[in-house]
């Protein structure tokens, strides 16, 4: 006995993840840039360009969530129009 | 009573403890957290003392949460996660208990702290990066330069996905730590208006109620939400791609 028998696709919750993400990775690519800037006394050049990488990461994040999301929502419609003009056909 | 809505997240000492030069002092906090995962560990045990074959109450709730979990790790993290499924059943019902518990009035709702869900995620973090070297070794590292990137890509691709992949534990504790705090303070500002109004409270009252359900659900869902997506990145460490 189960409460759910079909358990929601791992790729439905990383749209979930979306939001926070962006900003979760700008703040940690920031800290990865003031790290380097305590390491190699780059001053402004680490945090700079980390906080740019880290939102570029999470740019790229949301970019692959919304694609698989959408490509998987396209296959269902597409499988539902199939299913249509199969019930078409068989009417 | 404080108007503060931030007041009931305040951590004071109770009883002052040192071990070893260290404070180890019990907080409000850390007394709710032992209590709570004290009367869970209770709860599971006297669930699955007598495994009788017409299941009593108790064994009856213990089998469907674990049942449930269950069947979440393994849509998630395949037949192999099922050897994981000890930590991340500990998991959800760590933060669904502590969760439920901060929504008795008066009580101290300990995933409202950053560092507790810090900790929480970090141990996923850290067993992530164990599975992972122990499972592929080197071949793990091959998961920050995804399949079919250009070579001239590297230098750009390798960097951006070492920080979305240490934004993971971030993410898991800030998004935690953020809905507890906001459901409260919405709670104590509603119940504030409450009193505030006067012959009027049933205007701010039935509101009231209603986020009082929303935040029971909430409780779950983060818990929920929270054990799912660690499930995904365990699954990210047994099965590179």
């Amino acid at each position: 006995m189960s409460l759910k028998k079909e358990g929601p696709d791992p790729k439905d919750w990383s749209g979930y993840t979306v939001g926070l993400n962006f900003g979760m990775s700008a703040i940690v690519g920031m800290l990865f840039g003031l790290w380097a800037d305590s390491a190699f006394g780059t001053k402004p050049w680490g945090v700079l360009i980390g906080l740019f990488m880290g939102m570029v990461a999470g740019f790229r994040v949301m970019w692959q969530a919304t694609m698989s999301n959408t490509e998987e929502l396209g296959e269902k419609n597409q499988t539902e129009n199939e299913a249509k003009k199969t019930d078409k056909t068989d009417v | 009573m404080s108007l503060d809505p931030l007041h009931q997240f305040e951590i004071h000492k109770v009883y002052d403890l040192s071990l070893m030069g260290y404070d180890i002092s019990l907080t409000n906090q850390s007394i709710w957290m032992l209590g709570t995962s004290l009367v869970l560990c209770l709860l599971m045990m006297v669930g699955s003392l007598k495994t009788a074959k017409v299941p009593s109450r108790m064994q009856g709730f213990v089998e469907v949460t674990i049942d449930f979990i269950q069947s979440m790790v393994k849509d998630t993290a395949g037949k192999e996660g099922l050897k994981l499924l000890p930590f991340v059943a500990t998991v959800f019902l760590f933060i669904a208990a502590l969760n439920l518990v901060g929504m008795i009035p008066g009580s101290f709702t300990s995933t409202s702290s950053l560092y507790i869900n810090g900790a929480l995620a970090l141990t996923v973090f850290v067993l992530v990066w164990i599975i992972g070297l122990f499972k592929h070794g080197f071949k793990f590292f091959g998961m920050f330069c995804p399949a079919g990137t250009p070579i001239l890509m590297m230098p750009l691709i390798v960097p951006l996905e070492i920080i979305s992949f240490f934004a993971r534990p971030a993410t898991l504790t800030v998004r935690l730590a953020a809905n507890m705090v906001a459901g409260h303070v919405l709670l104590k500002i509603f119940a504030f208006f409450c009193i505030a109004m006067g012959a009027f409270f049933a205007v701010p009252f039935i509101p009231l109620l209603a986020i009082t359900a929303l935040e029971i659900f909430v409780a779950l869902l983060q818990a929920y939400i929270f054990t799912i997506l660690t499930c995904v990145y365990l699954n990210d460490a047994l099965h590179l791609h």
